[in-house]
């Protein structure tokens, strides 16, 4: 498992090394900014938003190619031909989206941080980070929602014919049910918090990440994301067929 | 001998048109048989399936008595019509990804296949012509200790001092306890290596048998047998 989830992390960092590349340009951007004069500063602070906003989205679509997109790649005949079982290796994929989210959701606060000190380093503390579990484990379920819908269409001959068209119906089914249920249980239970975003800090976003504060959505997210892994390695281990030529 | 593969039954379709109808065959261990029929005959059909790339409509599939399954698989050795290593990777990128992945790969035998296919370790693969990338694939595939080796048009795209060396390595590099199923139209290529003939065409095994039955009892070379059994399909 450990080797698997090695050469995954090879494979991502040798198609996506723009990504942590130009994150890292970003923080010396904003941190540029604090020595500079007025209008540098502003520029300085310019760039490094909008550079952090495209990593920040890379990042996040990265993550979400990392859980799915390595099937529809040719190299997936040699990841399918190792003698591992199905779900290992969707886990480690799983693992690695979970990781590339986390560090995407990581960059994006602290800059944050930093823009709100006018360039200082100044490091992310726990009440930055009250939010990140419940957004990563968010993304994680969205992530897994898109490798399951993408399974169950190479899994069906009829959902095969037209795979980008049957993932995203299929996908776009899963979230809005998967979202809705919950909302629906949570306030039908009083336990619904709506979303709030603070303008005093940026960081101080409460509400539709901390839902995942609480137990239930928290529990649901997690075994949705359990149900689609077993599902999908059921899948790719029994039905799961792809080939370029269809 | 012992049976390395038995196939019973076999059968597959792609969207309602049959590929392969009802095959039955078997392997014996030590033996390289040669899996022959034109374009679209349903070779790496029936290659991908044995790897459990594609899944059978019906049919039992045993390698070494095991049912397919991931036991079955890491008997086998698979090397497909294309290259499929991801682009960034380097040759010694991929021996080392074997390395990891398969237990039954021998690194000793890596470097002995890279000097005698003449495989530069430190050449990106997407860098190399394509019949150099054969040659990668062909040396990932006998350097592990497998029981069966599944090689899927292997001589496509080399040019002929790379066919012979492929050649020199299948009759050099197979033991005695595995056994190779090539999967080519070009048959020249493997006259003198295969010992059993598996000629399929549109999903049907036309004929099934020794090499040198073919030469001693039909006093015909492989080459004018297909070209004999295939003008008559």
């Amino acid at each position: 498992m450990l080797k698997k989830l090695k050469w995954d992390t090879l494979d991502y960092i040798h198609r996506n090394y723009l990504i942590p590349l130009g994150m890292v340009v970003s923080f010396v951007f904003a941190l540029i900014s604090a020595k500079s004069g007025s209008f540098m500063a502003s520029l300085f602070t310019d760039l490094s938003a909008g550079l952090a906003f495209i990593l920040f989205a890379a990042g996040l679509v990265s993550a979400l190619n990392t859980s799915y997109r390595w099937l529809t790649r040719k190299s997936h005949l040699l990841e399918l031909a190792t003698p591992l079982p199905a779900w290992m290796i969707l886990l480690s994929k799983i693992v690695l989206a979970a990781v590339v989210n986390l560090a995407a959701c990581l960059f994006i606060l602290q800059l944050s941080v930093i823009w709100g000190n006018s360039g200082r380093l100044i490091l992310l503390n726990i009440q930055n980070l009250k939010g990140v579990p419940g957004m990563v484990l968010l993304l994680l379920m969205i992530d897994c929602t898109v490798m399951f819908a993408y399974i169950v269409t190479m899994s069906f001959k009829r959902l095969r014919k037209s795979p980008a068209l049957s993932t995203s119906i299929l996908a776009a089914i899963l979230l809005i049910g998967i979202i809705t249920f919950c909302a629906l249980y949570m306030s039908a239970r009083g336990t619904l918090i709506l979303p709030s975003i603070s303008t005093q800090n940026v960081l101080s976003v409460s509400g539709s990440l901390l839902v995942f504060s609480i137990v239930f959505p928290t529990l649901f997210a997690l075994a949705t994301i359990l149900l689609e892994l077993l599902g999908s390695s059921i899948l790719l281990g029994k039905s799961f067929e792809k080939d370029e030529t269809y | 001998m012992s049976n390395i593969l038995t196939v019973k039954g076999l059968s597959k379709r792609f969207f309602g048109s049959p590929v392969l109808e009802d095959l039955e065959f078997s392997i014996e261990s030590g033996r390289v048989v040669g899996l022959m029929g034109p374009n679209g005959a349903g070779k790496t059909t029936l290659i991908k399936i044995l790897m459990q790339l594609y899944r059978p409509d019906r049919g039992e599939i045993t390698v070494s008595g095991k049912p397919a399954g991931i036991a079955s698989k890491g008997l086998l050795s698979y090397m497909p019509d294309t290259n499929f290593l991801p682009s960034w990777m380097r040759v010694r990128d991929a021996i080392h990804y074997y390395s990891d992945l398969f237990v039954d790969f021998d690194a000793e035998r890596s470097r002995e296949l890279c000097e005698s296919l003449h495989l530069a370790r430190d050449k990106k693969v997407t860098s190399l012509s394509k019949g150099t990338i054969k040659r990668v694939l062909v040396m990932l595939a006998l350097s592990r200790r497998a029981a069966l080796y599944l090689l899927d048009e292997p001589f496509a795209g080399i040019d002929p001092l790379g066919t012979e060396q492929v050649i020199k390595t299948l009759l050099t590099g197979v033991r005695e306890d595995s056994s190779v199923l090539i999967a080519t139209h070009q048959v020249k290529n493997i006259e003198t290596v295969v010992d059993d003939l598996l000629f399929l065409n549109f999903g049907h095994i036309l004929l099934c048998d020794s090499a040198e039955n073919i030469r001693e009892f039909r006093g015909q070379s492989v080459e004018a047998c297909y070209l004999e059994v295939f003008s008559h399909a």
